[in-house]
């Protein structure tokens, strides 16, 4: 049978399929009834005999066209993916035969699919993936305004009072962080604690790794049980399921483990990013004090309940509470997804607006690749046309060569955003805590493949079309020189290279832009001189240090500090700057009136004699606070500059008194004005800050600063082994310069900075690229019209310059348009510049200049080599 | 007339593939063929051969093509294809040996009853 038949009868339809079973059957009954007559039956009875000796026709008739239906579907997939296969195979056979275009689309495919799927990573862990606990869309944020100083964690009282008026809530509980003391082989070592209380079981929706939460019971009676977090049992306990029943041997005593908690539930501790490494239950009894709000409080909706109702239902709740006049604390709940990745809007689309650019800069790259490739690829369509292959099945197979081209750059690109995405997850930290932390990821991989599909068909439908329309007759007559000509119009290629260099323009526009912010926040004073500082924890135990005892601790780790070689300062405080911690409260001047609830708010902190010196807060007036600050002493306190100015303006504030409800002594005198220090971030406003002496508040669980001549990092041995030396059962913990943690404050905007870079250097290297290919391809294909120009006398710097107009356009079309695109565009990143207007013309302008440099490199190489064409050969080329 | 003959399972294949060794035939072709052949001794309804016909098809071991038959009526004519003729000396030796054995059991002498335990 012919091949074509076959092919045809393939595509029966099913009602095909039926006619001819029908056709065959009835054919057999007419020949053996033609048969029969022949032999001298009657007409009628020989029917009726054929009938018979066939036997039961409808069954028959039904079984085999079943049959014949179930095989041709089963016969035309397997030719589908018979086909699909030879595609992809003449696919990978025709992009080896031509490994240089092939590769450089698939880098380039994986570069513009990377830097997107690299933020894909990050917007879809804020906006879109599910929250990694069991129905996170269930879990709410509850917290306590406060009339003056905001939106806080509740305190205990408060969250009992929630606990049992809160019906709208199926469960709460709430966690505190904070530090324990462990015994490990190696000695005391302290780890990240969560305490908790509450319906932990029902909050969390979900079963421990191994073992079981905490019973009602246990939170109750504080039992000495603890809950392993995931990361700490495998890194500590060799991941060994026999841990259940073990002990852990806690300063309070030893804790039996009860179960291991899954690494996502430390989440949930939200702004503080460190891993929680043990779960314990909260010892209310230290804690039952209104006004102290230290809780994260988090709750899951009752069933049936939406977030709207449960929002003004809490809101209702504080109103309640508010009437009963324990309180004059409001309540709030936020969704946990906005809880936990905080405010990053601007951020996202930062990052999201950059990766769009990229890829744009991508497709105009192979916009232009497959241009060039079409043309030459042309020929070969109009031959396989002329030899008889259909149209369907050539742009079938150009669109098979430009998936698998556009898989191999996905898979590329998959790489390339694992790299970056490290990077992409820093620039939002607390959402970036949400991503995945690699882009082998279900989620990532599926967009990463459906980009790059995306990419690779659409421009490989381009050629294929064209290719499809071609006029055979007329095509196979040409030469390929002329087809290419005709076909490839130059405007558009230019114009596509010119986008390129307009959007690299916009990119590098971006970046300068926030270095230019980074140096001018890194050029303001903090307030504090970073260098040569140490700062670190050292937690007591509670059961043998009191506050007294906290207090004397304090002191003779400072004495003992300060004779240390090299030393120069030792201090305390409760809260260092730039670390996102915060207290604040209110105060009066006295002898001054206020109206109701206008009192001024600012920040609050204790620190010990010395501190200021340790951190480099030059003291202004009056004196430093000393030892002889004491419990029984005058009350003193120390303001900053800031708060002397808008109090005390044209006055000296040193002997004034001040109310300040926070801690013993009515009123304080103002002993002292220190320099302002920028507390929440290198871009944000000095801030008003009053501070209390720590031998009049004690505070247990300060933070030291110690300044030295020496490298502070070499100091932390010796403080160590001071410690030791008072009590060999503390240790020290959170040990960091203070540089390090200038560092950390900016790491989100140096990692936007790295994220926005890469991606501009990834641009205009594509742009420098299109440039380049585009140029070579012009004097490729002009080679005749200079050997030409040349034998009739023109002079190589003709044909240098000739060539450079052609690019010069190019340059000038992307600098305007770049121009534009930036200052349209830098416009997104308005909230994150500092002291930088968006438009600034100095980054503008050199973002252009430094793009225009790129480029004209890129078009001079091959238009040298234009001009130093032998015109001979050239004129024999064809 | 002796009675007629059940035809075991898997043997109708085999009774097409001979059939259509010799050259093409039509379905009722096939038909005659083994009718003559055997007598009649077998009890095959003529449409029993066709959803064979098509599974043999399907499987590759015929090819069909509709033509014009001897009196001049159209027809679908089915052929071995190269992988029918491969597998119908399998299917013969295959046969051959089978009923050879069932020959030799069929025509065993009686064996002697085993004496009962008592």
């Amino acid at each position: 049978m012919k091949k074509d038949d076959r092919r045809r009868r393939k595509w029966r339809t099913p009602a095909e399929v039926t006619g001819e079973v029908r056709a065959e059957i009835e054919s057999h009954i007419a020949l053996h009834a033609a048969d029969l007559v022949a032999r001298g039956w009657t007409r009628e009875a020989a029917a009726e005999e054929a009938l018979r000796r066939f036997g039961d026709r409808a069954r028959i008739e039904r079984e085999v066209i079943d049959m014949d239906r179930r095989e041709l579907g089963r016969a035309r997939r397997r030719g589908v993916a018979a086909d699909l296969v030879q595609d992809a195979r003449l696919a990978v056979r025709h992009l080896r035969r031509q490994p240089g275009a092939a590769l450089a689309a698939i880098l380039v495919i994986g570069l513009g699919v990377g830097a997107g799927a690299s933020v894909f990573g990050v917007v879809d862990a804020a906006l879109f993936r599910p929250l990694p606990f069991a129905d996170g869309d269930e879990l709410v944020y509850l917290f306590d305004v406060q009339p003056v100083a905001g939106d806080a964690g509740p305190s205990l009282p408060e969250l009992r009072d929630w606990e049992r008026e809160a019906d709208f809530l199926g469960g709460l509980m709430a966690v505190q962080g904070g530090n324990a003391r462990w015994r490990s082989d190696a000695g005391w070592e302290v780890m990240r604690a969560g305490f908790v209380t509450g319906d932990v079981r029902r909050v969390i929706g979900r079963d421990p790794l191994l073992g079981r939460w905490f019973s009602a019971e246990e939170l109750r009676t504080k039992a000495s049980v603890a809950v392993l977090d995931e990361h700490t049992w495998r890194e500590r306990f060799g991941g060994h399921p026999d841990v259940i029943g073990s002990q852990l041997h806690l300063e309070k005593g030893v804790h039996t483990i009860i179960g291991v908690a899954p690494g996502e539930i430390g989440l949930l501790r939200g702004s503080d990013a460190r891993g929680t490494a043990v779960w314990l239950p909260l010892r209310e009894a230290d804690w039952m004090v209104r006004g102290t709000h230290f809780l994260s409080a988090i709750g899951r909706l009752a069933p049936g309940v939406t977030l709207e109702s449960a929002a003004v239902r809490a809101e209702l709740l504080g109103r309640q509470i508010q009437a009963t006049r324990v309180t004059t604390h409001g309540v709030q709940l936020r969704p946990a997804r906005e809880v936990l990745v905080g405010d990053v809007g601007p951020m996202l689309l930062a990052l999201g607006g950059a990766a769009l650019f990229v890829l744009l800069a991508v497709c105009a790259n192979l916009g232009n690749l497959f241009l060039w490739k079409s043309l030459a690829r042309g020929r070969e369509f109009t031959v396989r046309a002329a030899l008889g292959a259909s149209r369907g099945r050539m742009i079938r197979q150009v669109l098979t060569e430009s998936a698998v081209l556009g898989l191999l750059g996905g898979l590329c690109g998959l790489v390339v955003s694992d790299l970056l995405l490290h990077f992409t997850r820093a620039v939002v930290s607390r959402a970036g805590a949400l991503a995945p932390g690699s882009s082998f990821d279900g989620r990532i991989i599926a967009f990463s493949v459906v980009l790059s599909l995306l990419v690779g068909v659409a421009f490989g439908l381009w050629p294929a079309l064209r290719a499809s329309r071609t006029d055979l007759a007329g095509a196979l007559k040409q030469d390929a020189a002329q087809l290419t000509t005709s076909a490839a119009s130059p405007w558009r290629r230019k114009v596509l290279v010119a986008t390129e260099i307009a959007l690299s323009i916009m990119l590098v526009a971006g970046t300068g832009l926030l270095v230019r912010s980074l140096a001018r926040m890194l050029g303001e004073d903090p307030g504090f001189a970073p260098g040569g500082a140490l700062a670190f924890r050292v937690t007591l135990p509670e059961s043998q240090y009191d506050e007294a005892q906290a207090g004397r601790f304090a002191a003779e780790l400072r004495r003992r500090a300060a004779a240390l070689p090299g030393v120069v300062a030792f201090g305390a405080a409760s809260e260092l700057p730039l670390q996102g911690r915060d207290t604040s409260g209110d105060f009066e001047v006295v002898g001054r009136q206020y109206a109701e609830g206008s009192l001024p708010v600012v920040k609050k902190r204790i620190v010990g004699p010395g501190y200021f010196d340790a951190l480099g807060i030059p003291v202004l007036r009056g004196r430093d606070l000393r030892d002889s600050d004491r419990e029984g002493a005058p009350d003193v306190l120390v303001i900053s500059q800031s708060v002397a100015r808008r109090h005390f303006p044209g006055e000296d504030a040193v002997g004034k008194r001040i109310r300040f409800n926070w801690g013993p002594g009515d009123e304080q005198e103002i002993v002292g004005v220190v320099g302002d220090v920028r507390h929440d971030g290198l871009d944000r406003p000095f801030d008003e800050i009053l501070y209390r002496p720590f031998a009049q508040m004690p505070h247990r669980g300060p933070v030291f600063v110690v300044r030295s001549a020496i490298d502070p990092v070499g100091l932390a041995g010796a403080i160590r082994r001071e410690i030791a030396r008072i009590d060999p059962n503390l240790a020290m913990s959170d040990v960091s310069t203070m540089d390090d943690i200038v560092s950390q404050a900016i790491a989100p905007r140096r990692s936007l900075i790295v994220v926005l870079g890469g991606f501009a250097l990834i641009a205009a290297l594509l742009a420098a690229v299109g440039a380049y290919a585009v140029t070579s391809q012009m004097v490729a294909l002009r080679t005749r019209e200079i050997g030409l120009r040349m034998a009739v006398g023109a002079q190589p710097g003709d044909i240098l310059r000739l060539m450079l107009r052609e690019g010069a356009v190019m340059i000038g079309l992307g600098a305007a348009g770049g121009l534009l695109g930036a200052l349209a565009a830098t416009r997104v990143l308005a909230g994150m510049l500092y002291g930088v207007s968006p438009h600034d013309p100095v980054t503008l302008g050199a973002a252009m200049g430094l793009l225009a440099a790129i480029a004209a490199v890129a078009i001079y190489l091959p238009s040298r080599r234009a001009a130093r064409t032998d015109p001979m050969l050239a004129l024999r080329s064809s | 007339m002796p009675s007629r003959v059940d035809v075991p399972k898997g043997t109708l294949d085999l009774m097409i593939l001979k059939a259509l060794a010799p050259g093409e035939k039509h379905g009722y072709g096939l038909a005659t063929w083994i009718r003559t052949i055997t007598d009649g001794t077998l009890d095959i309804d003529d449409g029993a051969l066709y959803p064979a016909l098509h599974r043999l098809e399907w499987r590759g071991y015929v090819a069909s093509e509709w033509g014009v038959s001897d009196n001049n009526r159209r027809a679908k004519f089915y052929a071995l294809t190269a992988d029918g003729r491969r597998r119908l000396r399998q299917e013969v030796s295959a046969w051959t040996r089978f009923s050879d054995a069932m020959w030799k059991i069929v025509n065993a002498e009686p064996a002697v009853p085993a004496p009962r335990a008592r």
